[in-house]
């Protein structure tokens, strides 16, 4: 039976201890490391879906369009699209209804690029 | 010739044949339970038979080195062989001489004896020592600073010193040439015992357990966090780089900003109605400039530096443009 002196297994305690302690010391910075990736991978989500919605999605500008116009009961109107923007396009109307349909543009989330009012007529050119 | 044998229980230095290498001008000394020690310099401890346990064994072994591996359980049956140390001399080709020692004793005993332990050169048994010099005086007895010893079996013992016996010879122990069998003292004993060694080797044992728990349970933890930003990227449809979509959030944020300030132009250039009581007849937007047309109603001179103060308190960019029945007002974002 082959026996070890009580002092090397001191030493060895205290070898294994080192090694535990450095293995500890990565682990804590590895935990920080991954916290700190986590915070910011959902910040970055968080913002990126925020800013999305600051905004109509291209799919959402006409479908709101239409539905102020539907609400204003204005036949004049014309709605076309052209590449990456939409042209509002109304002639003959009042100028109540001139300013409530620019009012109501205005409160909406859209990209507003262009816009002309004159009496009797509106344009306005919504990016998409 | 120097020869070392390492104790399978303890770490023991055993020196044989060294003695070329030990300092001529040490002194020996007998080391007893009772004995005083007054020599200032190095000395050669000679061991009493009291200090160490001896047998003779008959093994089928080839060396002592063999021999020392097997000490251990050999002992085990006459003595507690806890904090032991062993040393073997071979005696015939199967016959081994066995020493088992308690070094803390030994140490203690050094102590008592008022020897500085840094003082100590070699450790001798007597055993070994004084059975050279008894064979020569064809004796069964010997005395050593009051102790009387005897051969039993090639064995050294103690005796009692009142035991009257014929003729007994006195060993001069500066005198003895020493053997080339010597053991030393583990020098790492001087500063950690035995008992303090264990104690702080189960505590240093508890606390890298508990530290080799934390830094699992800390793994774990990690992992779930990696599990989280796998959980967070898979609950939206996009599959960009958080590069990307930081570059992707950057453009939102700033068309927002951009849109914000928009409106916020519509509606303060648009209060001008309001605050001044005109009639806009025509209003257009295009690359971040609102042109508006303003009609005279009657002619005032002033009304055109009041808008034009007014626009001015928000935007600098404003430039005023004047018609017979009307003027332009153009203002920069």
């Amino acid at each position: 039976m082959k026996r070890i002196n009580s002092v090397t297994i001191l030493v060895i305690n205290i070898f294994l201890l080192l090694v535990v302690l450095n293995f500890y010391k990565n682990s804590v910075e590895n935990i920080e490391e991954s916290q700190k990736y986590l915070l910011e991978i959902q910040n970055v989500y968080s913002n990126y879906s925020q800013s999305k919605e600051s905004l109509y999605k291209s799919k959402q500008v006409e479908k709101v369009l239409r539905k102020i116009i539907k609400q204003l009961n204005m036949k004049n109107v014309t709605i076309v699209k052209t590449g990456k923007k939409l042209l509002l396009k109304g002639e003959n109307i009042s100028l109540k209804k001139q300013d409530r349909l620019f009012n109501k543009i205005l409160n909406e989330k859209f990209i507003i690029l262009k816009s002309s009012i004159e009496k009797g007529s509106i344009m306005m050119e919504i990016g998409l | 010739m120097t020869k070392r044998v390492q104790s399978a229980k303890n770490l023991c230095k055993c020196n044989k044949g060294n003695q070329i290498l030990s300092p001529k001008n040490s002194k020996n000394f007998f080391l007893h339970s009772k004995s005083k020690s007054t020599i200032p310099e190095k000395v050669n401890i000679i061991l009493s038979p009291e200090l160490y346990w001896v047998r003779i064994f008959v093994l089928p072994m080839e060396n002592e080195k063999e021999v020392l591996h097997v000490m251990p359980s050999l002992f085990e049956e006459f003595i507690d062989i806890e904090n032991k140390n062993f040393y073997v001399k071979k005696l015939s080709t199967d016959r081994y001489l066995a020493f088992a020692y308690d070094e803390s004793l030994i140490i203690e005993t050094i102590k008592n004896a008022n020897i500085e332990l840094g003082n100590v050169n070699k450790i001798y048994f007597s055993q070994i020592e004084f059975l050279t010099m008894m064979n020569s005086l064809n004796t069964s007895y010997i005395k050593a600073d009051d102790n009387v010893f005897s051969l039993v079996d090639d064995i050294l013992v103690k005796i009692p010193s009142n035991i009257k016996i014929n003729t007994l010879h006195s060993i001069d122990i500066e005198k003895i040439a020493l053997s080339k069998e010597s053991i030393s003292i583990n020098s790492r004993s001087k500063y950690v015992d035995n008992k303090t060694s264990k104690t702080l080797s189960i505590l240093l044992a508890i606390v890298t357990i508990l530290f080799l728990i934390k830094t699992i349970i800390n793994y774990q933890t990690s992992e779930q966090y990696e599990q989280k930003v796998n959980e967070v990227k898979n609950s939206t449809s996009v599959s960009l780089s958080s590069i990307q979509l930081k570059s992707i959030t950057k453009k939102y944020e700033r068309l927002f900003v951009e849109q914000v300030k928009i409106r916020e132009l519509f509606e303060y250039v648009l209060n001008i109605r309001a605050t001044f009581h005109v009639k806009i007849s025509s209003l257009s937007f295009e690359n971040k400039t609102l042109k508006i047309k303003i009609d005279y109603e009657n002619k005032n001179s002033s009304l055109e530096s009041k808008i034009q103060n007014y626009l001015q308190k928000k935007y600098k960019k404003v430039y005023m443009k004047k018609r017979e029945t009307s003027f332009l007002v153009e203002v920069k974002l």
